[in-house]
């Protein structure tokens, strides 16, 4: 069974349709890539799938493990497994950070049948996956992203990601605003979460993410539809010759 | 009513010079009119025509959950030794009948004429002083319990502490019944004198509760306060402070949590009159159902008061459409060089903090209470006196809860 499936979605913000039939399933174990140019539809998608209010799905379908997403809010499916980094990740003044990174470990947790994880555990397991990522202590004593650099931002998502073990991950153009240096950290620490039990959705604007996530396929995305979909040398040829070419043989 | 049972005390000579004077201010003017701009936005209509009565006797046997430590409590108004604790060293009790010099305070202009404190001047059984000198380590608790149907509850306290003193004072009102609750306070703050003044007004929702504190505060004072409202139908924390010297630093921190029909009013009137002092009023106001809630916030700079560097924000956060916010910040400034800065914003739960959450695996429920504890928890972080802020912690704390439970 496939792990994400998109049929034939099709989604609107008030009167504009902005997802024209998108078509794409997701196994286990793969990354795939998303590529287009500004306004193509990208952002909506990742924001449709994680379930943020003000989208109205008009048709087709989300399945994830096999079952129908859409009637699901945001913090259901995150529970089912699917996981969001932002592209613009929010700044919580007032939410201190190891309490929402416990909130979220044990939402997931309660919902399992778990009880809440060991407070002392806890610390741990943040502390080292923090470590690896280069995340100080202090910065995660900090409220959520308060104070953050750029850099800082994205590597907290990361962080996020690797406390909570998803299923499907979706990462919204995480190379954006990112320098060569925080850029190899931050695609390090994505690498490492790679494996057989998650599937990935890397959702980029240029190839250079890619040289470091390296996907098993890669679709180009333009006006709402999935206009070819290729191996990693797609992204190399969007490289070259830009999106005008595809759009116009579309 | 109130104005009859003043009169009739009035006429058959019961009162003390102080609270007669009072009280033929009060017969005259009675409860303030919506007419009167300081009390456009908190209308106190239901409460002429009810007949409240003071209890002069009040007398309370037992009481629950009294703070630990140094206490005063006080019953509908009453002092009840039983229920006291000895004061900390450094301070010292007296009857305001036989302290004319602080009784005097009373009829310091930022009191005397207000129609609240008026009222309770003229109520008051038994008006009470406080003197602090010297460092007083230990904090002291004013436990206000009030109940009763109709009853009316006056404490009068004055407090003078002295030159180079410090104290920690923690005010918490609490009360059943749907009576009235208007408790005076007034201070002075000598040269190089310190207060840390906690406030907690949690009293029953069918209450009412018209707070006045006026206060004076000599050179290189330093007044530091932390409040939060969470009880009572009507409910209003009126300060009024005069600044006198220079290199005053005063810092008010002000929160306040309403549901239902609840009316919140928080009013300052801060004065500065001298030069290089700093003000810094912060205020939170958390408002669901149909609650309404009153920011009204007053800043004089006097033509002598150069350098002043006067702030105060306000910002409120509606959880349904219902509500009401009104806020009015004012500065009044004759002084040419000078920082003072003011503002005051209203607004809902921001969606894109929700869905953050929410993408992270977090109810909405859940998510709403975080970023409601968030807004509030905000301005707590920057207060490092425990003293001040386990008590209101407890009560924001509680009220989250509540809310919490009703969502």
């Amino acid at each position: 069974m496939a792990l994400l499936e998109i049929k034939d979605l099709h989604a609107s913000i008030g009167d504009t349709e902005i997802l024209k039939g998108i078509n794409l399933t997701i196994n286990k174990g793969e990354v795939h890539a998303i590529m287009g140019p500004n306004g193509s539809g990208k952002s909506t998608l990742s924001y449709v799938l994680s379930g943020r209010d003000g989208y109205e799905v008009t048709g087709g379908d989300i399945l994830l493990d096999g079952e129908s997403i859409l009637e699901m809010e945001a913090d259901e499916r995150a529970r089912a497994g699917m996981f969001l980094a932002f592209q613009y990740p929010v700044e919580l003044p007032g939410v201190g950070g190891m309490s929402f990174l416990r909130g979220a470990v044990n939402a997931r947790r309660r919902d399992e049948g778990l009880d809440d994880i060991d407070n002392l555990e806890f610390v741990k397991m943040t502390r080292s996956k923090a470590g690896a990522l280069g995340i100080k202590d202090d910065m995660l004593k900090r409220a959520v992203n308060v104070g953050f650099s750029g850099g800082e931002k994205k590597r907290y998502e990361i962080l996020q990601m690797a406390m909570l073990e998803p299923s499907m991950a979706i990462l919204d153009e995480t190379d954006s605003g990112l320098d060569v240096d925080a850029l190899k950290i931050v695609s390090e620490g994505v690498n490492a979460l790679r494996g057989d039990n998650i599937g990935m959705l890397v959702i980029t604007h240029y190839q250079r993410l890619l040289d470091h996530i390296v996907p098993d396929h890669v679709h180009i995305l333009a006006g709402g539809k999935i206009l070819k979909s290729g191996d990693k040398n797609l992204a190399l040829k969007v490289e070259k010759t830009g999106y005008s070419g595809f759009i116009d043989a579309a | 009513m109130l104005h009859d049972q003043l009169k009739s005390r009035l006429d058959e000579g019961h009162l003390s010079p102080l609270s007669a004077t009072a009280a033929k201010r009060f017969i005259e003017g009675g409860f303030p009119k919506a007419q009167e701009e300081a009390w456009r936005f908190t209308n106190l209509n239901a409460l002429r025509d009810r007949s409240f009565a003071a209890m002069p006797d009040a007398n309370l046997t037992a009481a629950d959950d009294l703070p630990d430590g140094a206490r005063l409590v006080f019953y509908n108004g009453v002092m009840q030794g039983h229920l006291s604790t000895a004061l900390p060293e450094g301070i010292t009790m007296v009857g305001l009948a036989d302290d004319p010099k602080l009784a005097g305070r009373l009829e310091d202009d930022r009191l005397a004429g207000h129609a609240i404190a008026d009222l309770s001047v003229a109520m008051m059984t038994a008006g009470l002083g406080l003197r602090v000198s010297g460092q007083v380590e230990t904090p002291l608790h004013l436990v206000f319990r009030n109940d009763g149907a109709d009853a009316s509850s006056h404490a009068v306290i004055v407090i003078d502490i002295a030159d180079h003193a410090s104290c920690s004072l923690i005010e918490h009102h609490h009360g059943d019944g749907d009576g009235l609750s208007a408790p005076i306070l007034s201070m002075n703050l000598g040269q190089s004198a310190r207060l840390d003044h906690g406030r907690v007004q949690s009293e029953d929702g069918n209450r009412n509760h018209l707070a006045v504190m006026a206060m004076d505060i000599a050179e290189k004072g330093h007044y530091h306060a932390l409040s939060v409202q969470t009880g009572s139908a009507l409910s209003r924390a009126e300060n009024r402070i005069a600044l006198k010297g220079e290199n005053i630093d005063l810092t008010m921190t002000t929160l306040y949590l309403a549901n239902n029909k609840q009316v919140m009013d928080v009013t300052t009137l801060v004065d500065h009159q001298m030069p290089n002092c700093t003000s810094r009023q912060i205020v939170r106001g958390v408002l669901d159902d149909h609650a309404k809630g009153i920011f009204q916030g007053k800043v004089i700079v006097a033509r002598d008061a150069q350098k002043t560097d006067g702030n105060q924000m306000s910002r409120t956060l509606l959880l349904s459409r219902k509500c009401e916010a009104d806020a009015k910040p004012e500065l009044e400034i004759y002084a040419d060089d000078v920082a003072c800065s003011h503002g005051a914003t209203v607004g809902e739960i921001d969606d894109n903090h929700l869905f953050y959450l929410m993408s992270r695996g977090i109810s909405k429920t859940d998510a709403r209470q975080m970023l409601i504890e968030a807004f509030l928890v905000d301005v707590l972080d920057d207060i490092d006196n425990d003293v001040l802020k386990a008590p209101i912690e407890a009560s924001v704390a509680s009220w989250l809860k509540a809310l919490g439970a009703r969502s």
